[in-house]
């Protein structure tokens, strides 16, 4: 028993290919011009809605055509408004199988959160299910991550529940901006502190900045981590006010930490720049002479980026002038 | 049926066992012709898989052998096959629990339970164990598969991967006699990120010594000082300690007190760049037991036109003049071959150099959070080996649902009864009363397996003896021997090429192809 490799030559790929994309035109063609013709004439009806979304199938990104759906939407709206959920639950598959075709285009996304205002019985479990698929394929997928923001405000899901899901992301991988992000605006609003200085009541920022050191310490090289607890650390509610004494306390903390994770990694130029910006925060007049320093040092082991430091020197240098003039 | 065996042929292989099968399949798979003989009625010699019954049966068999009564036709210059191979030997066997239940009235049935309490291993009665023979698969030599290592990569090459299937091992643990409960091995990133077990700066040390140990190649001048010491000395040089230090030296590098830094950082990039291919953990585990491994390979053999026969005896080698083999004497029958493969146990020049001490434990709970596959290494208090245990669920085809099966392996020091009997007092619950908070043995069996030498230079040039299982925990050094016979025999060969995509395959078919060939 012998087996032969038989291989189509280039050419034949080719013309193949030209045959298939000169059929898809002519069918394109066709169905474009009876869509614009029929809109001409006012017939926003079920004939349209199904040749645009024969269209929309093979390539989801043209908005004409979506606002033409919705123009469609809102006329069925007007005159028959007891049939509208059935089209809104048509606009749903629709939107679905375009996202699936290009998880990334702005249309399909929009259009999905367009139509959920027009219907009023909306599954949202469906909803967030689609948006938990969605995120294992792609955990960055912003679209996807607004899309969850409007559903959370409009199904008037806890916010715990979408804290618990933000944990589970990071405990799966914590190497995602998004998590993070999405977990920075959510704990404001759960765990808002009662003092005027700090973002976060005083356990959760404790619970926060320890979970945020376990990243940094396993990987001091992902930044998602490192700007996770720069806004844990740095973002004030008032700017201009003075440090208050606990909050001072947690610096510290935070600083013997950094300098720990120093020890280990004496090269790491996020662990040293954060260090700086430690340092500051605490004291920034005091400690100046070891803030440029380690300025110096950034500079040396981050070449790329000695402007950014050149800038950050200069700064600290300013704050000192700005404190030495007389009231 | 011994007249359909082909001779002369360019290969003969007695025995069945994983090596030989290896190259077997290797031979055919180039157009050699081979014959491949077993004398026992089971594939897979001391790597097979059994059934509960056949289990019993064959361990008798493998103690015993077919007594010869006809004449061999021996010369004086042949070779005797040791037929008396004791490969896995000092079989003990014992049960826990009652052979039928009591009483079939169902009043004193139930008073029965209650007055036992209500634990699972209760369920269980000897009849019925055995009347669920076949849901039982125990192996003599478990070992997982590292999902980058030589047994995959040669699975996937060869196709020979079709024919078996694999699952995940979901969970890594290494025993803390000190607090007596199980350490589980953080494998990922986000393993060592959730962890609770370790601190911070622990957590630093370890991902950075596994990260130097990945990039070892790249980055020599940061290792010289430590490349012909032990791994212990590069451990404690980046302070290394606690449990960290289990980690690594248990469960990732598989290393003990006196394992070189070489090998010891070799296990560590295999651990580590195994990770993540099919699942968290680096390694896989063969459904339905690794003697389906020697069978698939057999498999591909007889595929590609390999002659197979069980229950055949091999009596000699013949030698000539020269000193090289010419053939064997099987069944009073001649069988001539350019090369002979043995397994050592059948090599009359072997002796035994060492043993592996076994357990298999029939069990009613899991030793873990109910992982499907675990494995678990309780290192020796003397830096020495370690015992490793390998817990398989009924996910694996192992035995019957609401059972597990347990595995324990070390190295034979003195019985198997008496080298693992600290570990399973220490995990298992064998006593009268059950324990609520451990796992109660049903069954155990002990026993051991030979592990034997193969003297250099004595054997004919173009005989060769393919080794036995072993200590480890994969089966990659058996593939690279099984890869050195095979390039010793047919140097320049290639071994288990790819298999072409079926896809790109046209069957050639003389007259209709011309003309269809013209558009």
């Amino acid at each position: 028993m012998h087996g032969r490799l038989k291989v189509r030559t280039t050419a034949e790929q080719q013309e193949i290919k030209a045959k298939e994309r000169a059929k898809k035109l002519a069918v394109y063609k066709v169905a474009m011009d009876r869509i614009f013709s029929k809109r001409k004439s006012g017939e926003l009806d079920d004939e349209i809605l199904k040749i645009t979304g024969q269209v929309l199938t093979e390539n989801p990104d043209i908005s004409t055509l979506w606002n033409i759906r919705k123009e469609t939407i809102v006329k069925i709206k007007n005159t028959t408004p007891d049939l509208v959920d059935n089209y809104v639950s048509k606009e749903l598959t629709l939107t679905e199988q375009c996202i699936r075709v290009n998880p990334k285009s702005y249309n399909s996304w929009f259009h999905r959160s367009w139509v959920l205002d027009k219907g009023s019985n909306i599954d949202f479990q469906a909803e967030f299910l689609l948006c938990d698929k969605c995120l294992e394929l792609d955990e960055r997928n912003f679209h996807c991550w607004d899309y969850r923001r409007i559903i959370v405000q409009m199904s008037k899901t806890p916010l715990e529940n979408e804290l618990q899901f933000s944990t589970n992301k990071i405990t799966k991988n914590f190497s995602n901006y998004s998590s993070w992000h999405y977990r920075s605006e959510l704990l404001p609003r759960i765990y808002p502190s009662s003092s005027g200085d700090t973002l976060l009541d005083d356990q959760k920022l404790a619970e926060e900045c320890n979970l945020i050191q376990n990243a940094i310490f396993t990987d001091p090289n992902d930044q998602s981590a490192w700007f996770y607890q720069r806004w844990l650390l740095f973002t004030k509610k008032e700017t201009n006010s003075t440090e208050n004494s606990g909050f001072l306390s947690v610096l510290n903390d935070e600083l013997e930490s950094c300098q720990q994770l120093r020890d280990l990694e004496p090269n790491n130029k996020w662990v040293i720049l954060q260090v700086c910006e430690l340092l500051r925060r605490i004291d920034s007049l005091g400690n100046k002479k070891e803030i440029l320093q380690l300025v110096s040092q950034l500079t040396k082991v981050d070449p790329l980026r000695r402007g950014y430091y050149a800038y950050l020197g200069s700064k600290i240098e300013e704050e000192k002038q700005k404190k030495t003039i007389p009231e | 049926m011994g007249e359909d065996i082909p001779s002369p042929c360019d290969l003969i292989v007695v025995g069945t066992g994983l090596v030989e099968s290896i190259v077997a399949s290797a031979a055919s798979r180039i157009g050699k012709q081979v014959v491949h003989l077993d004398h026992r009625d089971f594939y897979g010699s001391s790597w097979a898989t059994f059934s509960f019954n056949s289990l019993k049966n064959t361990l008798g068999l493998i103690d015993e052998f077919k007594e010869h009564t006809t004449q061999s036709q021996k010369e004086a210059s042949d070779l005797n096959i040791s037929l008396n191979s004791k490969a896995v030997c000092n079989a003990i066997e014992k049960w826990f629990i009652l052979d039928e239940c009591k009483t079939e009235n169902d009043d004193s049935h139930q008073e029965c339970e209650a007055s036992r309490g209500k634990t699972s291993r209760i369920n269980w009665t000897k009849s019925e164990l055995l009347k669920n023979s076949r849901k039982f698969n125990f192996d003599i030599s478990p070992k997982l598969l590292y999902s980058r290592g030589e047994m995959v990569e040669v699975l996937i090459n060869s196709g020979i991967c079709r024919y078996a299937e694999f699952k995940n091992v979901s969970g890594i643990y290494t025993f803390d006699a000190s607090e007596g409960c199980l350490l589980p091995v953080p494998c990922s990133r986000a393993d060592v990120f959730n962890s609770k077990d370790i601190s911070m700066v622990e957590k630093r040390l370890l991902m950075k010594v596994l990260a130097m140990c990945v990039d070892y190649e790249n980055k020599p001048e940061e290792f010289k000082e430590y490349e012909s010491g032990n791994f212990d000395n590069f451990l404690n040089a980046h302070k290394i300690q606690g449990k960290i230090r289990k980690y690594l030296v248990d469960s990732v590098a598989m290393a003990n007190d006196s394992t070189n830094f070489q090998d010891a950082v070799k296990n560590v990039q295999k651990f580590v760049r195994s990770i993540g291919r099919y699942g968290n953990t680096p390694f896989l585990w063969t459904l339905y037991g690794s003697g389906e491994l020697p069978q698939c390979f057999c498999r591909c053999s007889a595929v590609f036109g390999g002659v197979y026969c069980l229950k055949r005896n091999t009596e000699n080698i013949i030698i000539d003049s020269d000193g090289q083999a010419i053939g064997i004497v099987s069944d009073n029958q001649k069988l001539m071959a350019r090369f002979i493969l043995i397994e050592d146990c059948l090599n009359p020049l072997a002796n035994i150099k060492s043993g592996i001490s076994r357990a298999i434990l029939i069990t009613d709970r899991s030793i873990t959070n109910n992982d499907q596959v675990a494995i678990i290494t309780v290192p020796s208090a003397n830096g020495k080996d370690p015992v490793r245990i390998l817990e398989l669920s009924a996910s694996t085809m192992a035995c019957p649902p609401g059972l597990y099966v347990v595995h324990l392996i070390t190295r034979q020091v003195t019985t198997a009864v008496e080298d693992l009997r600290e570990v399973i007092d220490a995990v298992f619950c064998s006593g009268e009363k059950e324990a609520l908070d451990k796992p109660n043995i049903i069954w155990s069996l002990h026993f051991n397996i030979n592990e034997y030498d193969s003297p250099e230079g004595k054997l004919p040039s173009n005989v060769y003896s393919c080794p036995g299982p072993d200590l480890f925990l994969d089966f990659d050094d058996h593939v690279i021997k099984a890869r050195n016979i095979f390039q010793s025999m047919y140097p320049g060969e290639d071994f288990l090429p790819k298999v072409p995509d079926p896809e790109d395959v046209v069957l050639e078919d003389s007259s209709e192809d011309i003309v269809q060939e013209n558009p």
